[in-house]
């Protein structure tokens, strides 16, 4: 029997071996459930490429069964939770003994407020992983009578994995609980804290790839896309034209820092000072929408300007917006509905004219916007490029129309120049800039502005701020869906 | 005799201090002697210097005195574009001379692209070289339509009338399996393709021939390295009533070999139209030109006349002026390959 529990060890990286483990494991739970366990614990140390608590593990293991008879009795309801036999059980467990572990629950019975509080602990998310795991056996069994759509084996594929991680903490917190029992043995005590340490520390592991696997996809249809990143001075007059400049120059640092492709389309400079009105540059790369997808809105400077004499200290502001850039394929354009205005559209043309003046201006009949491209020497480049960023206005034109009322919910909005509002201070004399969706503060304008690091980080942690807040919508919603459950329940009684 | 006025004027001109560029041209080349000595210690910006040419080029009726100056000041300064000079820069003595001795030769009226000695054509920056002539931005669409319409089992095409070589070398650029001939009755245009290929590294697939396609021995080298499953050509199509009102800068220094086209404008499209069925692949071999606005009719015409010359006729496109601009010929299949 061992050598067959050796040879199975179930690997958890890989699904297809898990459940066949899994299965075999339901043959095996009733008659030796420790054999069982050891195969679980086995899986969870292979699963970390970490072999060296393994034996220990074992020995210990065997200590315990000898010394505690207390793990016969969690044993089996542990084993039987792990292969979801019974929800209920597992519901049960886990309340008796998180409360024991973990402390005070009713506090986090609401709406975790950040990803530390997203855990099992938290009545609300444990209720909403059970949900999934229900989902997830649901599917299971319509997948035995019949074949599956699509979606419903891809639903299936993306909870198994949850399932999978989901059972490994439950086994880990039976782990627990059978070892915090061995530490008021004053014998086993020394080694049974180490292991008690170990032990929560895999928790807090797994617990974090739990919230990684519930989070919805923050993946966006667009996120591959390449942007069309537009630069506008605002409020503040010259001030603010040399902000922009700045903010520009910091976007070029990242997008060099990111191994992006950063190219000028049209820049309207400020006359006598370094400084734009208007800029429009192309951004192209891997992921660059994902990642700047949050950049977009005002952007708001305190500080005595370089054109100040008087030493007063300043507020301008800049707008940045963010547009995707669909291809050709995705967004067609009917020739007959562009006006085309070149510099020769007149007179013989061709070989009669030598003109050097490329710019190119266009105009969408249907929807009235107009673009212009000057960015180019070759004509037909600028008619390519302006037929991209018209393509980009009509898609950011029919995102706004669809725009749902969940996304106007929330905190952190994709940016775009009609929605978004202040995102970000940069106060030169206290030298902090300050995210105010995040609430977030940080030292170092300068080197914020040098688009390094900081400004790395900053993007880093809107992503997840993001994802947490789609996960906590997703769970308004099951608090929601089920709040109406009960309610309709109580009417029928 | 004007021309030598304004140059000298404008001579002075870049001698003299920033603060009195608005004044008026000629009062101010008058009043202000003194200061140009020849040491010169203004600190002058590079868009001081851009106003000053750009008046001075709207004060010499130079066509499009914005651009030209822009481009000639960008150049000048190492890029392609004025959005990606920073104006700000202080002008050295050296920037100072290599825009005086630019903007010089445009009050002569030489074509910017010359000036600058480089243009681009699509995504490539070409060499150009007068007289050759400068591709067009008709020209760009040309090469865009033959490529937009190439057949995968296509390998080889001939130019006709290459000039800078520009739609041989963007065409073999995207079809990295295509050989092709180019040839040019100028022998500055076959050096200077030759030139363009190298830089581009296209040159093992070109062939340059200098030739005339009016003498028959040039036909048949070129049917010696024939058939081509394309023929492309931008050939000469004013007609000698238009070659009067051209502008200086085409007339003066673009090579008339490239522009004039006879009475009708169509003489060397007629002679193309007669040698391309020996010349194209017998059954789908196909011809793209550009024409003047009125010739794709009398293309059409002529060849529904003429049966024997073994062509169909199979569409016209037009330019980004909506305009019919370019003829699009296929090889008549009844007809075998001579």
């Amino acid at each position: 029997m061992a050598t067959f529990i050796r040879q199975c060890r179930p690997c958890w990286s890989c699904c297809k071996k898990m459940q066949e483990s899994s299965h075999w494991c339901r043959q095996l739970v009733r008659p030796r459930p420790v054999y069982c366990f050891q195969q679980w614990k086995h899986a969870s140390v292979l699963h970390r490429g970490n072999t060296t608590p393994c034996s220990t593990l074992t020995s210990s293991l065997s200590v315990l069964n000898r010394a505690n008879t207390a793990w016969y009795n969690t044993l089996p309801t542990s084993a039987s939770v792990l292969h979801g036999d019974n929800s209920a059980k597992a519901s049960t467990l886990l309340t008796s003994f998180i409360v024991l572990y973990g402390g005070n629950r009713s506090r986090y019975s609401t709406l975790p407020s950040s990803f530390a509080e997203m855990t099992l602990k938290n009545k609300l998310f444990s209720d909403y992983v059970q949900h999934l795991v229900q989902e997830y056996e649901e599917l299971c069994k319509q997948k035995s009578e019949r074949q599956l759509f699509k979606s419903e084996a891809n639903r299936l594929y993306q909870l198994e994995k949850l399932v999978d991680c989901y059972e490994l903490i439950l086994a880990k917190y039976g782990e627990l609980e059978g070892l915090l029992e061995m530490v008021k043995d004053e014998g086993l005590k020394d080694m049974a804290t180490e292991e008690v340490d170990t032990c929560k520390q895999l928790i807090q592991q797994y617990e974090n790839d739990l919230v990684g696997l519930v989070s919805p996809d923050t993946r966006g249809p667009y996120d591959d896309y390449d942007v069309f990143l537009e630069v506008e001075c605002g409020a503040g007059g010259k001030e603010s034209m040399l902000f922009a400049q700045e903010i520009l120059d910091m976007y070029e640092r990242y997008a060099q820092l990111r191994g992006w492709e950063f190219t000028a389309q049209n820049i309207e400079k400020t006359e006598g000072i370094r400084g734009i009105r208007k800029a429009c540059v192309g951004v192209s790369g891997q992921g660059v929408y994902r990642l700047l997808k949050y950049e977009g809105g005002v952007h708001r400077v305190k500080r005595v300007p370089a054109t100040e004499t008087a030493g007063r200290i300043h507020t301008s502001t800049i707008t940045v917006a963010i547009l995707q850039q669909p291809s050709e394929i995705d967004l067609e354009l009917k020739p007959s509905d562009l006006e085309i205005t070149a510099c020769k559209s007149s007179g013989p043309g061709g070989q009669h004219v030598n003109t050097t003046d490329s710019a190119v201006r266009i105009k969408h009949i249907p929807t009235g916007l107009v673009v212009e491209c000057q960015a180019d020497r070759s004509q037909i480049r600028n008619k390519k490029l302006a037929l991209a960023m018209l393509r980009s206005r009509i898609l950011q034109r029919e995102l706004a129309a669809q725009t749902s009322i969940t996304t106007s919910q929330r905190k952190i909005q994709v940016g775009d120049k009609e929605r978004s509002g202040r995102i970000r201070t940069y106060t030169f004399n206290h030298d902090t800039v300050t995210d105010h969706r995040l609430g977030k503060q940080v030292k170092g304008v300068a080197d914020f502005l040098s688009g390094g690091q900081a400004l790395d980080e900053m993007i880093q942690d809107l992503q997840t701020e993001a994802q947490l807040e789609s996960l906590q919508i997703k769970l308004q919603e099951f608090q929601a869906m089920k709040s109406s459950e009960t309610s309709k329940k109580l009417k029928k009684s | 005799m004007i021309l030598l006025r304004f140059l000298n004027c404008h001579l002075q001109k870049v001698f003299s201090p920033k603060n009195q560029l608005k004044s008026s041209l000629f009062l101010h080349a008058g009043l202000h002697k003194k200061t140009f000595s020849g040491i010169c210690e203004s600190n002058d910006t590079v868009k001081d210097q851009l106003e000053h040419y750009i008046a001075l080029f709207r004060t010499a009726y130079i066509p499009e005195p914005e651009s030209s100056a822009e481009l000639i000041t960008a150049h000048a300064m190492g890029k392609k574009m004025i959005h990606e000079v920073d104006f700000s820069t202080p002008v050295t003595k050296i920037l100072r001379s290599r825009l005086k001795e630019m903007c010089s030769k445009r009050l002569e009226r030489v074509p910017v692209q010359y000036i600058l000695g480089e243009w681009d054509f699509h995504d490539l920056t070409l060499e150009m070289r007068p007289p050759v002539l400068i591709p067009r931005p008709e020209t760009e669409e040309l090469a865009s339509h033959v490529l937009s319409h190439w057949d995968r089992g296509y390998h080889t095409f001939l130019d006709i009338g290459c000039g800078t070589g520009a739609i041989s070398i963007y065409l073999l650029k995207q079809l990295p399996l295509v050989k092709a001939v180019a040839i040019d009755i100028s022998e500055q245009a076959c050096n200077l393709t030759q030139n363009n290929a190298v830089r581009h590294g296209v040159h093992h697939r070109l062939k340059v021939v200098h030739g005339d396609i009016m003498q028959e021995g040039t036909v048949a080298e070129l049917c010696k390295n024939g058939p081509y499953n394309v023929i492309v050509s931008n050939p000469p199509y004013i007609t000698t009533e238009e070659m009067k009102h051209l502008d200086t800068e085409v007339f003066k220094y673009e090579d008339h070999n490239a522009l004039a086209g006879g009475v009708d404008g169509l003489h060397v499209i007629n002679q193309i139209l007669k040698i391309a069925h020996q010349l194209l692949c017998p059954g789908h071999g196909s011809l793209w030109l550009e024409v003047g606005l009125t010739q794709t009719r009398a293309i059409q015409s002529a060849i529904e006349d003429h049966p024997d010359l073994g062509l169909v006729y199979r569409n016209a496109f037009q330019d980004f002026t909506k305009r019919d601009r370019f003829a699009h010929l296929g090889v008549n299949g009844l007809r075998g390959h001579v």
